[in-house]
């Protein structure tokens, strides 16, 4: 059976001098999602809304893989990155899974990525 | 995570907020519900009803507010001459001004 093929993991900080996650270590939630969870590999992006992230997302979904968006609201990264999928030939509902993790802490939010992942149908070490 | 400076500069010597253009705002307040740092604040009684209120809470460089605004009623200063002025800054403190 084929394996099922890694999501890569983006950490949005919006600059990283965002109140939204202020209750949050973004270094250890990327830690923990990188080394624990099922990803390809995990980052953080300071700002992909800005000009040099839309440029980072062209060169980044030519690779085509799936990508889980830990950032502020998906109504709002809808509106910001769905261009630059549809500029690279994806459908943004089919290859990004958007999470909202603004105003959490670091164990909420790393659970909030477990869930997904799990939801996504992959196997997640509970122990 | 130090939340007082922005490119080693200090927040409130930055001038980064949302301008209102209130011939096309209309009211909508969708800025005022995806900003979860109270940069606006909406005043049901009075007009304009909605105005930038905590303009320092505001991140330096994101224009998200902008982007969701249908009417395009919002907008920055100059990104680049507001970098241009950052470096000024940190290049006086350097030398001691």
């Amino acid at each position: 059976m084929e394996e099922k093929r890694l999501y890569g993991f983006i950490l949005c900080v919006c600059t990283g001098k965002c109140p939204g996650f202020r209750d949050m270590d973004i270094w250890d939630l990327v830690n923990q999602v990188r080394v624990e969870l099922p990803v390809e590999y995990g980052f953080i992006h300071p700002q992909l809304c800005e000009e040099d992230g839309d440029r980072f997302l062209a060169d980044f979904l030519q690779v085509h893989r799936k990508v889980i968006i830990a950032a502020c609201a998906p109504n709002m990264q809808r509106k910001m990155f769905k261009q630059a999928f549809e500029d690279a030939g994806l459908k943004m509902e089919e290859n990004c899974v958007m999470l909202d993790i603004r105003e959490m802490s670091t164990e909420k939010a790393f659970e909030k990525a477990k869930d997904a992942l799990v939801k996504l149908g992959y196997e997640v070490d509970e122990a | 995570m130090s939340e007082t400076t922005f490119m080693g500069v200090t927040r409130d010597r930055i001038d980064w907020s949302p301008r209102i253009d209130y011939d096309k705002c209309n009211d909508c307040m969708e800025c005022d519900e995806f900003c979860p740092h109270d940069v606006f604040e909406v005043r049901e009684d009075q007009s304009p009803k909605l105005i930038v209120k905590n303009p320092e809470n505001c991140v330096v460089f994101c224009r998200a507010c902008a982007k969701t605004c249908g009417p395009d009623a919002i907008t920055f200063p100059n990104k680049n001459e507001t970098t241009a002025y950052i470096k000024q800054i940190r290049k006086g403190e350097a030398a001691g001004g």
